[in-house]
């Protein structure tokens, strides 16, 4: 059953007061964040978050196509990597 | 020993099978499109003397059959079964301006801009949320790099680096 929509997207409180405090100190930083469960809001578009997947914290460069996920959706805490072969990096 | 730079090996597939008594085998593909593994022309095994060229291939479903030149018996594709098949990174076509593969990306040093080695790339991931970059150190520790303009605004796979400006906690867990 999914979440009633009267109760709004579930994010942990600190995020926003660590994504406010990226954005205005303007460094070069990933924000490290436990948080596997909370929904990305559009507020945090163009940061890079390090969401732990137990064990390391994964980057996460938000972007527009991923708001409404949940950030956990994007650290996998198991990894099977397999062959590289002619897969390509693209720098975002 | 695998030669380097664009001569060195690939690996792109394995036979893992036979398939009837024509000679097909069945093929795993490691190719980003599987059914690219026949694009490659002659695939070559690991020490890059016995070649095989694939004249066909019929996807069943994670596997391919494959046709392969001058192999038309059932014993002759039992003794392919288990090969793992490379190509030489030369063939593998022009990337966009943004894009490198991995394979070329994997082994090179990461290094800051006032000069100061990080390490050098172990692996490269993307779980959707943009490509990022394993750097181990040479004390065996592990930090992760996100592959952005903002983290890595020169990437130099002639030299051999990655100029990288990293967030100030990297490599400090």
């Amino acid at each position: 059953m999914s979440r009633s929509s009267w109760k709004g997207p579930f994010v942990d409180g600190y995020l926003f007061k660590k994504a406010e405090t990226s954005r205005k100190s303007g460094r070069n930083e990933v924000i490290k964040i436990w948080s596997r469960r909370s929904t990305i809001l559009p507020q945090f578009v163009g940061l890079t978050f390090g969401v732990h997947n137990g064990r390391k914290h994964i980057p996460v460069s938000v972007n527009e196509e991923m708001v409404g996920y949940k950030f956990g959706e994007f650290s996998p805490t198991r990894t099977f990597r397999g062959h590289q072969a002619d897969k390509k990096a693209r720098r975002s | 020993m695998f030669p380097e730079g664009n001569d060195r090996l690939i690996l792109i597939g394995v036979v893992v099978g036979v398939h009837g008594v024509r000679g097909d085998v069945k093929l795993r593909s490691f190719t980003s499109v599987p059914a690219d593994i026949a694009s490659y022309g002659s695939l070559m095994d690991s020490a890059g003397v016995f070649s095989v060229e694939i004249l066909s291939l019929k996807a069943i479903g994670e596997l391919f059959v494959a046709t392969l030149r001058g192999v038309r018996d059932r014993d002759g594709a039992e003794s392919l079964r288990g090969i793992e098949l490379f190509v030489p990174r030369s063939r593998f076509p022009e990337t966009d301006e943004d894009d490198w593969y991995y394979a070329d990306l994997i082994g090179i040093d990461v290094v800051g801009i006032d000069g100061k080695s990080f390490g050098t790339v172990t692996a490269v991931d993307d779980h959707g949320a943009g490509a990022f970059l394993e750097v181990t150190c040479s004390d065996g520790s592990i930090d992760f790099l996100s592959f952005s303009r903002r983290f890595v605004p020169h990437v130099d796979i002639s030299a051999g680096r990655l100029i990288v400006t990293p967030p100030d906690d990297f490599m400090l867990e």
